[in-house]
């Protein structure tokens, strides 16, 4: 009993002093999806694999959308994605409080994330 | 004064559940009881069907694995894999030797967190908060194990028909198989505990008791039915890594809450064991091999030892890219007539105790 306590007097508690200490994501994780919008051709692949139907994607208006709430990273459409261009990052950053790096629309919400490009751009001729 | 005498208002009936404090998930009971002894118990499931089943038909047969996996939030990589397995014997396909080894792996990482996390349920269902906490730490080691090599935290994510979605390195195995060393440690210190504790094994000993034939009888699957005498354990069917394996099935004799709680922990270590082994004898090569085209007409039924117990998958294929039926016949469904029939003759009190110790998994039971 006394060794017991003065063990548990002597070691650091089993917890993270969270705010101060956080800890690393694993480089497995799969968290955030993220998408090269350059290579991406727009094939609807990922949209049609997805279990969740959490992307849209419209060809002709040349769009493609995320519902960052409604993905569930899974990975279907890494795997589906013929160009490679969509992967899943091991960031846990929080589903609706960042802004995605470049030059993406977030909704006011910051629930769906869209990449579009310009509606002149003929179809295939973006590589 | 004449003698006064209360006069009998026959047996009572108290609803337990859908919500109850010691059980998070929605399972209702009927207890009849006279006095405080429970005469017979009416089980009702029903409040969280999801219709996963009838998704089949609606999704593409390789994409439904996540869905499958989504079926419980605790054997989810068995669900997944067992899906898997049927669809693959449907498809005459043969799963690479690594792959079923990682599969193996992946397994047993989810019995033992399984199964901490059961022991943490039932501790604090009986007021061991401590045991609780200490349990559930244990699990936490275990849980980035598994985040470290599948990518997610419980649902794993990486079965898939023809293999496994993601290779797991010989370094990251290596290390995973050292930190799930002091979970090892710190789970036999605790089974210790909790063994040697005399107000758990009040709570525990002699307390809803199941004989062997009857539970057989009953068709008791899992740790129940192993904690009655039965040695039965699908994994002796030798599928994915299992039959190049070593390892112990524990058996109980004693048919009580103390004999099912002995088998989980037992089952505990034999999982680390099993994760030893898979760690030295993994053999190298690929994880999948690539699935083209439909499935053939045709029908698969497959079991696996879940942590619960055993559990039946049945696919039926019509040629398309859609499958025609999935079923599952969860171990939770296949343990509560055995548990109905735990309970009769228990203390009120002791109900609780009796429905932790089957381990229920509604969400799985009603898919």
């Amino acid at each position: 009993m006394a060794r017991i306590a003065l063990r548990n007097i002597l070691t650091r508690p089993a917890t993270r002093r969270y705010p101060y200490v956080k800890r690393e994501p694993f480089a497995a994780t799969r968290a955030r999806l993220t998408i090269d919008f350059d290579s991406c051709i727009l094939c609807g692949a990922c949209q049609k694999h997805c279990p969740a139907a959490a992307i849209a994607v419209d060809r002709g208006a040349g769009l493609w959308r995320i519902d960052r709430l409604a993905c569930v990273s899974c990975g279907a459409c890494v795997r589906a994605c013929p160009k490679k261009c969509l992967a899943l990052s091991n960031e846990r950053l929080g589903a609706v409080d960042a802004a995605p790096p470049g030059p993406a629309a977030v909704d006011a919400s910051g629930r769906s994330e869209e990449h579009r490009r310009a509606a002149a751009a003929p179809e295939g001729s973006d590589a | 004064m004449s003698e006064h005498k209360l006069p009998s208002i026959g047996p009572t009936v108290i609803p337990f559940g859908p919500q109850h404090p010691v059980l998070p998930e929605p399972l209702h009971f009927d207890l009849v009881l006279e006095d405080e002894k429970v005469l017979d118990a009416v089980p009702q499931v029903g409040y969280i069907h999801r219709g996963l089943e009838l998704l089949v038909d609606k999704r593409d047969y390789l994409d439904y694995v996540h869905v499958a996996e989504r079926i419980c939030g605790i054997c989810s990589f068995m669900h997944g894999m067992g899906y898997c397995e049927a669809v693959e014997s449907i498809l005459g396909l043969a799963v690479p030797d690594r792959a079923r080894w990682l599969r193996t792996f992946w397994c047993e990482l989810e019995r033992a967190h399984s199964h901490l996390l059961w022991l943490g349920l039932a501790a604090d269902a009986f007021g061991f908060e401590n045991l609780f906490m200490a349990a559930w730490r244990a699990r936490e080691l275990v849980i980035d194990v598994a985040e470290e090599t599948a990518g997610g935290r419980v649902i794993f994510g990486s079965a898939l028909v023809g293999g496994v979605s993601r290779d797991v390195g010989a370094d990251t195995l290596a290390r995973c198989a050292a930190a799930l060393r002091p979970a090892r440690d710190e789970t036999l210190r605790l089974a210790e505990v909790m063994i040697s504790e005399p107000t758990v094994r009040h709570r525990l000993e002699g307390v809803g008791k199941l004989g062997r034939d009857r539970a057989y009888e009953l068709g008791a699957v899992g740790p129940m039915l192993r904690a009655s005498g039965v040695d039965y354990d699908v994994r002796r069917r030798g599928y994915a890594a299992y039959g190049e394996i070593d390892f112990e099935t524990v058996v109980e004799e004693g048919g009580d809450c103390m004999a099912r709680a002995l088998v989980r922990l037992g089952e505990i270590e034999q999982s680390f064991r099993i994760i030893e082994k898979v760690v030295g004898g993994i053999p190298e090569g690929p994880v999948s091999v690539p699935v083209k085209g439909m499935p053939p007409k045709g029908e698969a039924f497959v079991r696996l030892e879940q942590p619960r117990g055993e559990v039946l998958y049945f696919v039926r294929s019509n040629g398309t890219r859609n499958l025609e039926r999935f079923r599952v016949r969860t171990p939770t469904f296949a343990n509560i007539p055995a548990m109905v029939e735990a309970m009769r003759g228990a203390d009120l009190a002791d109900v609780p105790t009796i429905i932790l110790t089957i381990d229920p998994c509604i969400s799985c039971t009603e898919r």
